[in-house]
Formats: C-alpha cells, structure tokens, sequence
C-alpha cells in the first residue's frame, strides 16, 4: 500500500474506534470556581495543563487480592473492533498480564458490529468462560438479549473503558453487568479547553469539532464548552458536528470553511485526536500553519508522530494504553476471584498532557504506553501480589 | 456498466453425462467446501467448534445477512444492483426502535410502518431507475446516501435503545426448538419461498428473462418496466423484513452498523450463484455462501487469527469459489466438444 495512505487508514481505523466509543450519555463534569477575568483564567487553565503534565502517580485505593486465583480459569474478551490499533494494543498487554497469572486468554476478533458482538457472547457461552469483557466502547444496550443469555450461563460480564468516569452503568444493564472500569473522558475536553485557554492568552477564537454518534463526544464538547465559559470570559466558541464516516472527506473541508468565515479562529479542538490528521490537512490547505492550531485526546502513537512532525497539533491529552489493560484486568481479577470489585469502576486512568515539551518521551517514534512512567506497575503488583 | 447477471456465467443447459459429473462437481462444490471447513475446524477445535452451542452460534446469529442477501437476489436477477439495501435495513431497525421505544407506538404497527418504509424505498428506486432510464448503481448509490441522513436525523446520531421484548424474543429470545433462536428459522422460511418465488413462479422466470436479455424480454411482451420496479420493491420489503430482525436481535438499533451487511451480503449472492445452479443467483446457494463464510470466520476466530486473517478468508473464498466454478465450467465444456 502507498505509504501516504497509511496514515489516513490509521486515522479511519482510530476513527472507528471512537465510534465504538459507544456508551451511554455523559453527565457533566464538576465544574471549577469561574474565573472572573482573563488573567484568572489563563492562571487556572496554566495550571491545570502544568499539573496533568507529570508522569501521573497511582492513586487507585483499593482491597489488595490475589490475582494469581484466576489461574486455570477463561477470560472471554471481546473488543469493540479488532481494527484499531489503540484497542488491539490495550488488548494484548491485557493478555500478556492475564497468562503470567495463569489464566487462558481468549480474544475474540472482530469488525465491531453489534451482531458480532452478540455472536461473540454465544461463543463464550457456549466455550464455557468464566469472564466475558467487553472491552472498550461496546454499547451493551445493543447487546441485552445476549447479556441476558450470559447471566443465564452465570458468566459474569464486564464493561472497560466505555463510560465517564462518575457514571453508573446505564439503568438497563446493572442487572445484567458485574462490574465495569470507567475513563476520564471528559476531562480530556476540559485539557484541551485549558490549553487553547494558555496558548491563546485568553482571548482564543476556537472552534470544537464533535462527533455525536459517540454518546462520549458530546459529554466532551460539553465539558469544553463549560471549561471556556468558566475560564476563559473572552474567547469566543463554536462547534460543528462531522460524523465518523464522513471525518476523512468532511473535517478537512469544513476546517477550510470556518478559516474562511471567521479568519481569527486560533485553535480547532476536535473530540479525538484521530481526527487531528484531517484538521493538520485542512490547516495546511487554508495556509494557516504557525496561526491556527489544534489540541485533541487519546495520545494515539501515529497522532504524536504527527506533533514531532508537525506544527499543528500542539497538544494531546494521552491515555497509557497499558495502564488501561492492566486497570482492566484488576476489575476481571476482583469478579473472577470474588474479591470486592471496585464499585463505582473509577480505577484513575490518568491522562498525562503530551506536547511539544515532552513528546519524545513516547519514543521516537512513539510507542504505546510509553512516556506515562511505571507508577501502576509498582501499585498494581502491591495489590496483587506475586503470580 | 456491466449488469449484475452478465457477472456470472450462463446458467446450466442440458448436457450430456460426462459434463454431468463436471456439473454436479460444481453445484455441490460450495457445500463440500463448507464441510471441509467443518471437519478441518472440528479436528482443530474439538471441544469448542464442534459442540452443539456453537453450531447453535453459528446457525443462529445470521439470519439478517441471509434476508439481506436473499432480498438482493431479486434485483440481481433482474440485472440491477440494489446498493441501498443495507441503508433500507437501518431506516427499517431504526423505525421500529423509533416508532416503539421513543414513541410508545405498540411493536406491531411500528412493525407494519417500518415495511411500508421498505417497499416505499424500493418503489421509488424502482421509479427512478425506470421512468427516469437511470442506471440502478447510481440511484440506489444516491438512496442509500439519503437513507443513511435519514437514519442520522431519526436517531439524532445516537443509538436507540428499548425495543418491545416481544420483538427480542421473537427473533432471539426464544430457543424453544433445537435450542435456535427464532430468527435462524426465518431465515430459513425467507430461503424456502424464495427459492420458490424465483424457480417455481412465472414471476422469477420473467426476472430471469429480463436480466438475461432486456430487449428480448421486451420484444416477447413482457413488462420489463413493471417487472425491474417489482423487483426493487421486493429487494426494499426484504431488507425491511432483515432490519426488523436486526432490530428485534439487538432489542434496538443503532444509525451505523447496518452498513456492514452490504458487501458481505453481495459477496453471499456471488458466491451463491458459484452453487446448486451455477451461474445464476439462488436462494440455497446464498443460504450456503452465508453459512460457509461465517463458519470460517468463527473457525478463525476460536484459532484466534489476526483481525486481517478474517478478511483474507472471507474475500479469497469469494474470489477462489468464482475462479474454481470458471475453471470447471471450461472443463466441462472441453468434456462436451470431446
């Protein structure tokens, strides 16, 4: 495959994976004290953006228990699609985690359809697993006949990495899910909020791209949109809604339209950085590099090549990879095992602050999971214990 | 444009007996594959693809690709594409999920409304493919464009949750016969009166007709227009029947996922027609095709195969089940010259 194509590819992949990022409504965040003028503002968000720039510290207090007890026993994990880099990669070190404990891994492929999904469930029915995960964004309400079916087979089900942090699981799954491990999504907006509020002194012309089939994206746009209205009394916002499938042939455009309507705008916050590519190309279009900047979430390896790269995308807030998996396998450890889980599934997966400063501590070129420090290594052994 | 049936091969004629076992090798090829697919998983995975739960999975989980495929064989057969099909699928879930979840209308009109959609979308395609003498690519490429803005706007781009259980046990809630869910024997009454529909009917013949030669059909009286229209009116009633299903196995509906059934659902009619009577589009070589490319999917994935294995599978059987049926075909006529 020509080479230029691949990140575009990349992109449509992660694209998807945002899709996937199907999860029940966002509530909105807990807003800070408002700032009441410019300055004010500018200190908070430089502070915020100064303090989620640090390698992030294990903050997670929960029961210790052995986790060497899932040994011998199955764990069923479907993603939302094995297409996407970011969640195959989550996947595998979950893997790699789950079989030096000595449990049998299975990973179920596929191309994130809700059928699939539910033919995957049959499958751990009738496999005979003792843990079903649905890793990742799976909407489980698309899924509750087949739920039901496992709680009839007595496997356990549980959700990682699908909703805010704060939220319950939805009303019409808690009798079907046993468990689930939130994210900081939200946060992430008011990151990117807080950055264009620093780098613009203030007074930033900022237009938020969302993505509303992903019930996540619009609790992020939320929350930027109420970060700047907090902190940031003079910026101007606007959004704009593209969705997933037309990202490769609408963002870009559209980018190119708004630099046309209004030529102060400073800074294009789209909801995942999947994105970022197609707002780089629709900057560069509009011969606005060095004027107009973008800032995102997820810290996808390929989208931090591109900040090396680039002069674009000046921020992202990152997520480790690694320390979703092995939040992810703490949670299935608790239910396997029958220790407490952790109740409300808020396991503190940070997000750390990737910029220009510090982009190369993920690698040159980045890698997953690198450049967050090993802080959940040293606290996820001391409550495990020894395989 | 090349028309959908001039993609295979003429149908089998009357052929004499050593052509016949080149014939019979080909009509039953597909469905030895499916078996060798069976037996090469069943010795790989004992004890977990040859047990009754998965063949219960496998059998049970595909009946909205086989609709779907099965409602496009009318439009093939007639020599037209239908690429709204899928598109039809989801206005047709999200109808239902719409119209009963969101609305409080009762499952059975909500039933009712979201196949008048379907048979409405096919007659207006139908239309503009024949009274405005456009070619059926572009204007079911167009429909499905606007179906999917229309799913969008039904929705609000969010999924749509909350479907009657009535419906979910209609499909997949119910296990009472053979431990199937309900929805795998529709997909088998779907196969049985199309298959009938398309053999048995004047109607399927004069589809035949038309899609193996429109002007001819034309010059020996029969109404090609009426009959290409029917056609897709048939194709937008089965995909509504196919999203009704989806529906009704999801307990909702989502604005996206349906457009993944449409190229596997194509691939399932290709590679059906490789099968039973090859060269043309049939309802038990699609009901086949379906089956024997989830089979090697599922197979793959108990293996734990790369996402991309899959895929590799699922487009080389297609290409290599076309390829081998040619190969045979030209056997079978250097068998009848000799």
């Amino acid at each position: 495959m020509h080479q230029r194509f691949r990140p575009v590819l990349t992109m449509a992949a992660v694209g998807i994976a945002s899709a996937l990022l199907l999860s029940g409504c966002s509530t909105e965040t807990t807003a800070s004290v408002s700032s009441s003028t410019t300055d004010e503002g500018v200190a908070y968000a430089t502070a915020q953006i100064e303090k989620f720039s640090v390698d992030p510290a294990f903050t997670l207090d929960a029961p210790a228990f052995p986790l060497k007890d899932i040994a011998g026993k199955t764990i069923f994990n479907i993603p939302n699609t094995s297409g996407i880099p970011f969640i195959v990669t989550v996947d595998e070190e979950a893997k790699k985690v789950a079989e030096t404990y000595g449990a049998k891994w299975v990973e179920y492929t596929n191309q994130g359809s809700p059928t699939e999904h539910t033919a995957g469930i049959d499958q751990a029915i009738s496999q005979k697993a003792d843990v079903i995960m649905l890793s990742q964004g799976i909407n489980g309400e698309l899924l509750i006949p087949a739920l039901q079916r496992a709680k009839a087979a007595g496997i356990p089900v549980v959700i990682t990495h699908t909703y805010e942090d704060g939220d319950p699981i939805p009303d019409t799954l808690k009798d079907l899910v046993a468990a689930q491990i939130t994210a900081p999504f939200n946060e992430s907006g008011r990151l990117s909020a807080d950055w264009a509020i620093k780098q613009t002194k203030g007074k930033g012309n900022i237009l938020l791209i969302n993505t509303a089939e992903v019930p996540v994206a619009q609790g992020i746009i939320d929350a930027m949109k109420d970060e700047i209205a907090t902190h940031c009394p003079d910026c101007t916002v606007k959004d704009v809604n593209v969705p997933i499938a037309d990202w490769a042939t609408k963002i870009s455009t559209t980018v190119q339209s708004e630099i046309q309507i209004n030529p102060e705008l400073d800074y294009v916050l789209p909801v995942f950085d999947s994105m970022s590519l197609f707002v780089e190309a629709g900057v560069t279009a509009a011969g606005k590099v060095g004027s107009v900047f973008t800032a995102s979430f997820n810290g996808t390896p390929a989208v931090l090549k591109i900040m090396q790269d680039g002069e674009v995308l000046t921020m992202d807030a990152g997520e480790s990879m690694t320390w979703l998996a092995w939040a992810s396998i703490d949670q299935v450890g608790r239910v396997l095992t029958g220790s407490p889980i952790i109740e409300d599934g808020a396991a503190h997966t940070p997000l750390k602050v990737i910029t220009k400063d510090n982009v190369d501590e993920t690698g040159t070129p980045p890698e997953a999971g690198k450049g967050y420090g090993d802080a959940f290594e040293t606290g996820y052994k001391a409550l495990w214990g020894q395989p | 444009m090349t028309s959908a049936t001039d993609t295979v091969a003429p149908a089998a004629r009357p052929v004499r007996p050593a052509r016949n076992l080149w014939l019979h090798t080909e009509r039953f090829a597909l469905l030895f594959a499916w078996l060798i697919v069976i037996i090469g998983f069943s010795i790989a995975l004992p004890h977990t693809f040859f047990t009754v739960g998965n063949l219960q999975n496998v059998l049970g989980s595909q009946a909205v690709l086989l609709v779907l495929a099965l409602g496009l064989l009318f439009p093939l057969t007639a020599g037209e594409f239908d690429l709204s099909a899928a598109s039809t699928l989801s206005v047709s879930s999200m109808t239902v999920a719409v119209l009963n979840a969101k609305m409080g209308v009762p499952i059975i009109p909500s039933i009712i409304a979201a196949l008048v959609v379907g048979i409405l979308i096919g007659l207006i395609n139908g239309i503009f493919v024949v009274v405005f003498k456009i070619d059926s690519f572009i204007v079911t490429l167009g429909s499905a464009t606007v179906l999917l803005g229309i799913v969008q706007w039904m929705s609000n781009s969010s999924s749509v949750t909350g479907v009657d259980s009535a419906l979910v046990q209609a499909t997949v809630g119910y296990r009472g016969i053979l431990g199937m869910p309900m929805q795998f024997f529709y997909g088998l009454i779907a196969t049985a009166v199309i298959l009938v529909v398309l053999t048995l009917t004047p109607i399927g013949r004069r589809l035949l007709f038309v899609g193996r030669g429109r002007q001819v059909a034309e010059l020996s009286g029969l109404n090609v227009g009426r009959l290409r229209i029917g056609a897709f009116t048939a194709s937008g009633l089965i995909a509504s029947v196919a999203g009704i299903i989806y529906a009704g196995s999801l307990g909702g509906a989502d604005p996206s996922s349906g457009q993944s059934f449409l190229l596997p659902a194509f691939a399932a009619c290709y590679l059906g027609a490789t099968a039973i009577v090859p060269g043309r589009f049939n309802a038990i070589g699609t009901f086949i095709a379906v089956f024997f490319l989830f089979s090697g999917v599922v197979g793959l994935q108990m293996l734990g195969a790369q996402n991309y294995v899959q895929q590799l599978f699922y487009g080389g059987a297609l290409i290599v089940a076309v390829a081998l049926s040619q190969a045979i075909r030209r056997q079978s006529a250097r068998s009848k010259i000799s």
